[in-house]
């Protein structure tokens, strides 16, 4: 692996007042230009893990270094600058009057002279696709759209990494297309680092790797072929399976000999078609 | 006019209180006395300073209205809060937070309609389980008001820290070496409005000391 | 309990600049018992035409009838609170509902609304607690306590608590881990199948409405542009494609594999099981 931009050490963190630890000697790594994807189920402690990337949540024990600084109280400002943060619910992480002021705000907190900041605003509305809602209010926009504001507002302020806290989990399905789109493109295109925080099976499948938090605990980092291949052991952790892993359990069921690895749908779709002519 | 604003507007503003001014005038009227007296019935009196004192109460209220009518029409509730903000200025030196109470405000403002959007939707959760909104004795409306107001705090608190763990996770921390995005500039007819301001108040303060 | 919509228009805001039409003379029904699906966009009508459904609104012009409550334009709202008991409302993120002290009391919130003594009230909120899978010491516990997915569980247990004729659900699964979306969805098919309830869905999950639904609505523009089967919705991809709506994932990749040119289905599959079925079927006639 080359440079990673993020350094996960033996991190151990639980709330205030609770016994139980939410999150438990997680070790992790993630290059730089990576799409990484962290799932489980809610409550498993995956949101914990990204606000104490973003020191939002100071742990009780371990290391986390962003772009190689360790995250101390003194570097925290410094580090959420190359980090942007997308929430779950689209409504409470818009501050501004109307969509331009919101993608302005980040700017502002970071005392960017304001011709500098017109300039990056229309940049990033442009790239999110929403210049021609400069002037709306938040009351006049969809959830998707809300949230490809929230993009904007990230992308302006030119961090590295791109952290989505479940940033799709609210939106209906067309809303969620367009925002996963979205990120295909900064990732590919703009070299964004992509962390997506998600249990959508369909948006983990995107990632080039894949992270299965449970109850606290790192049980699973690697390909997602690979994770998928786990099948009834992921719905047991509160998850869902790929498409095409239903399928193959239910032929199985037929006493039907399916491959053994992972297939994504067009390589079930190959499979069953040379399946079909052999016989 | 130089705010352009239709003349009915004013009017639509005065007309709600209109039973409020009356009221008062004539208690005006009625009330007072001195001056000549012109007619009296027990305690109520018709008197010239009455008639003075009343005429200068209705054009107080029709003036308090024109005022506020004309703020509200032609400056968004945003704008007021920037105004504030700028006027509040000098309090700065006494380390009064003027930068934070303005965000506070504009914060307020953008979530008015969030949070109507949200009443609404308990408000028909609730009726849904059978409450009435407005219907039947004091009592019964305003336990009516228990299952629409815990749910809308519990909402706020919980939209608040959202909001908060947002704004910080933006870099957020405080309004020092913050830059604006939101400027306003100085019109022709901003100049003007404070000359015809000026000299109103100069007429004003003659005509009184005449 | 039929529920029929005859040429109901609804507009908001009727008589300022910002009228808009979100019913456009919608007739429809909705058979008694049926597990029927509202499906459309977001703007397509269905969360005006649920507010109908127990009298939250009344129609512009035109009439709903539910069992044998007629509701007008001029329908008085003290006659609604008879139909409010019979037809229960799910509404999205339910848990913002949620107010009283304990899970119990909420629970019991309704019943007590319409009529029922306290301790009757207790004894269904106890019922439904139990129906919806509660365990019974969080029974005694402030509803705000709980986890997000209990919270919902509450929520529905007090609507169910009303002991209603009718379920509305309003995508009621939204935000729910795939875990906790399966258990709440087996749930409401388990109500439908034993208690004969019966339950409208409005989704925008396609794998729902063909995995629980078997009558299903589609909303356009405030309009009804389908009320049939989910077979008979799902059988037309193109159909689907010019209304932007999306197929269940089983019959994807059917219309996938039929592309291919390898495979006929005579029956589109809805569901996995059936597109396991009816593969296992071909693949059984190829090999004879």
């Amino acid at each position: 692996m080359q440079e990673p931009i993020i350094e996960i050490s033996d991190l151990s963190f639980a709330y205030p007042q609770q016994q139980k630890k939410a999150l438990s000697h997680i070790n992790l790594k993630v290059a730089a230009g990576e799409w990484l994807a962290v799932i489980g189920h809610n409550g498993s402690g995956k949101s914990t893990l990204a606000k104490l990337i973003d020191g939002l949540l100071t742990p009780q024990s371990g290391t986390i270094r962003v772009a190689g600084t360790e995250l101390t109280p003194t570097t925290l400002w410094d580090i959420r600058k190359n980090i942007g943060m997308v929430f779950q619910n689209p409504d409470n992480q818009f501050v501004g009057a109307n969509v331009e002021e919101d993608v302005a705000f980040g700017l502002e907190n970071q005392g960017v002279p304001r011709n500098e900041m017109l300039k990056r605003v229309k940049k990033a509305l442009v790239s999110v696709g929403m210049l021609n809602f400069a002037q709306h209010e938040p009351a006049r926009l969809s959830g998707g759209q809300k949230q490809r504001v929230a993009l904007a507002g990230v992308i302006a302020l030119q961090p590295r990494i791109i952290i989505m806290d479940e940033a799709t989990s609210m939106l209906d399905p067309e809303g969620r297309r367009d925002i996963i789109q979205l990120l295909k493109s900064l990732n590919k295109e703009k070299g964004f680092t992509v962390i997506s925080i998600t249990h959508d099976i369909e948006e983990a499948s995107l990632a080039q790797r894949v992270v299965v938090i449970d109850d606290g605990t790192l049980v699973q980092n690697d390909k997602p072929a690979k994770v998928f291949q786990r099948g009834t052991a992921l719905i047991e952790s509160g998850l869902d399976i790929p498409f095409s892993e239903k399928l193959k359990n239910e032929l199985k069921s037929y006493r039907i000999a399916v491959p053994q690895e992972y297939l994504t749908e067009k390589g079930m779709v190959d499979w069953l078609c040379q399946f079909i002519s052999k016989k | 006019m130089l705010s352009k604003v239709n003349f009915g507007f004013f009017l639509k503003g005065v007309r709600p209180l209109i039973w409020l001014i009356l009221f008062t005038v004539l208690l005006q009227i009625f009330f007072a006395r001195g001056g000549t007296v012109y007619w009296q019935w027990g305690p109520l009196s018709l008197t010239s300073l009455g008639i003075i004192n009343g005429s200068y109460v209705f054009c107080r209220f029709v003036l308090i209205i024109f005022m506020s009518t004309l703020l509200t029409l032609t400056t968004a509730p945003l704008e007021i809060s920037d105004a504030l903000e700028s006027l509040m200025g000098p309090l700065k030196k006494f380390k009064v937070p003027v930068y934070e109470i303005s965000l506070m405000l504009s914060i307020a403002l953008r979530f008015v309609p969030t949070l109507m959007d949200e009443t609404e939707k308990i408000m028909n959760a609730q009726r849904s389980r059978g409450v009435n909104f407005g219907e039947g004795n004091i009592v019964k409306q305003i336990k009516a008001v228990v299952p629409l107001l815990i749910p809308l705090f519990v909402s706020s608190f919980n939209r608040a820290e959202d909001l908060a763990t947002a704004m910080e996770a933006r870099g957020y921390r405080g309004g020092e070496g913050r830059t604006k995005y939101r400027i306003h500039f100085w019109k022709r007819n901003d100049t003007l409005a404070c000359i015809l301001f000026g000299l109103t108040m100069i007429v004003l303060l003659y005509l009184r000391n005449w | 309990m039929s529920i029929h919509f005859e040429k109901v228009n609804y507009i908001y805001q009727a008589d300022t600049p910002f009228r808009h039409q979100a019913l456009k003379n919608l007739t429809v029904s909705i058979p008694t018992g049926s597990y029927t699906a509202i499906i459309g966009h977001t703007g397509s009508g269905k969360s005006t035409l649920l507010q109908h459904l127990n009298g939250l609104l009344k129609p512009s012009s035109g009439s709903v009838t539910v069992a044998d409550k007629t509701i007008t334009a001029v329908t008085k709202n003290k006659e609604l609170g008879e139909l409010r008991k019979h037809v229960g409302i799910v509404f999205q993120f339910p848990e913002a509902q949620l107010f009283e002290e304990t899970v119990l009391k909420d629970i019991a919130f309704a019943p007590k609304n319409f009529g029922k003594t306290p301790a009757e009230a207790e004894q269904i909120a106890r019922e439904m607690a139990l129906l919806v899978g509660l365990p019974e010491e969080v029974l005694q516990n402030s509803p705000f306590e709980l986890s997000g997915g209990q919270m919902r569980r509450v929520a529905i247990a007090g609507i169910l608590a009303m002991k209603p004729d009718v379920l509305v659900l309003d995508e009621p699964t939204a935000g729910l881990d795939p875990k906790g979306r399966h258990e709440i969805m087996q749930m409401f098919a388990q109500l439908h199948s034993q208690k004969q309830l019966t339950i409208v869905l409005v989704t925008h999950q396609m794998d729902d409405v063909a995995n629980y639904a078997d009558h299903a609505i589609v909303l356009e523009k405030g309009e009804v542009i389908a009320s049939t089967s989910p077979q008979e919705v799902f059988k037309d991809p193109q159909w689907l494609l010019k209304h932007h709506l999306a197929l269940p994932k089983a019959t994807r990749f059917a219309y996938e594999l039929q592309q291919t040119g390898k495979v006929v289905f005579e029956k589109m599959p809805l569901t996995e099981k059936e597109l396991a079925a009816s593969l296992v079927d071909l693949l059984g006639k190829g090999g004879n």
